[in-house]
């Protein structure tokens, strides 16, 4: 089985996650936090009140942009959407971690 | 018998009046303290298990803010004796006096190492407690740290005028 990803690591891969997750449709704090446990086979587990601290940071940096709807059950339910400027970072932070992960394997062989 | 609604709004009354998340945002945490229920309860749990599970999830239980809201009250009331003494009656100051009153301690006790110079590491120890004490003892350090800095910024400029 494998081990769950070190704290550190699961911080700084947070901001992509969401953008990644926001980028295939508008999404809600649950259901983003569902999402990544699914994808991830449960190997990557957000603590639920860790989430709302980085969409709200994510948001003032236009990132991304929140509006009210309706949840089926009628309850008030805040969505967020991916802006221009999410869509570029995201972009940019791809590349990185890609950078990274070539580096990190080159040295795999040796 | 056990009223979720209920359960959830007192909940989000009490995170919000100990600063532990701004009141324009609770609408939002109240939403996925619902969806947590909502799936425990569909998958057989209890309401009220499910209500005291989800508030751990979240990292607040309620059980913990009683538990600091006692800690707190014993500043408070110092505070709010300080506040009549002053003619203030906002609600935020008993937050202000209460850190303005514990880092006054670590400066005076500051002060009093202070005169042995060799005393560096004691004096870093100092603050760093009274650091802590303040963050421990009040909630909302954040929120209170940015006011007492509004009321230092007014304080300087109706002396400057």
């Amino acid at each position: 089985m494998a081990s769950t990803i070190a704290k550190d690591l699961v911080a700084a891969s947070a901001t992509p996650l969401i953008l990644s997750i926001l980028k295939n449709g508008d999404s809600y704090g649950y259901e983003i936090i569902q999402q990544v446990k699914a994808h991830s086979n449960g190997l990557l587990e957000w603590a639920d009140g860790m989430l709302y601290p980085i969409l709200h940071r994510m948001e003032k940096n236009d990132f991304i942009e929140s509006y009210w709807g309706k949840a089926d059950t009628g309850r008030k339910r805040k969505y967020y959407t991916l802006q221009d400027e999410g869509r570029k970072e995201l972009l940019k932070m791809q590349d990185q971690w890609h950078q990274l992960y070539t580096l990190l394997m080159s040295f795999k062989g040796e | 018998m056990f009223d979720l609604d209920n359960a959830v709004e007192n909940w989000c009354n009490k995170v919000v009046s100990h600063n532990i998340w701004d009141a324009d945002k609770i609408d939002e945490l109240k939403d996925h303290l619902y969806c947590i229920i909502e799936q425990d309860v569909n998958s057989g749990t209890d309401e009220k298990l499910a209500f005291e599970k989800a508030t751990s999830d979240l990292g607040y239980p309620e059980a913990e803010i009683k538990a600091s809201s006692g800690r707190a009250k014993i500043i408070q009331r110092i505070c709010r004796v300080l506040n009549k003494i002053e003619g203030n009656s906002s609600s935020d100051s008993p937050l202000v006096i209460g850190h303005a009153i514990i880092w006054a301690s670590v400066m005076l006790a500051m002060a009093l190492v202070v005169k042995d110079k060799d005393a560096n590491g004691a004096v870093l120890l100092i603050l760093l407690l009274g650091w802590f004490a303040s963050f421990t003892i009040l909630d909302g350090t954040k929120t209170s740290a940015k006011k007492e800095w509004a009321c230092l910024k007014r304080f300087v400029e109706r002396k400057l005028s």
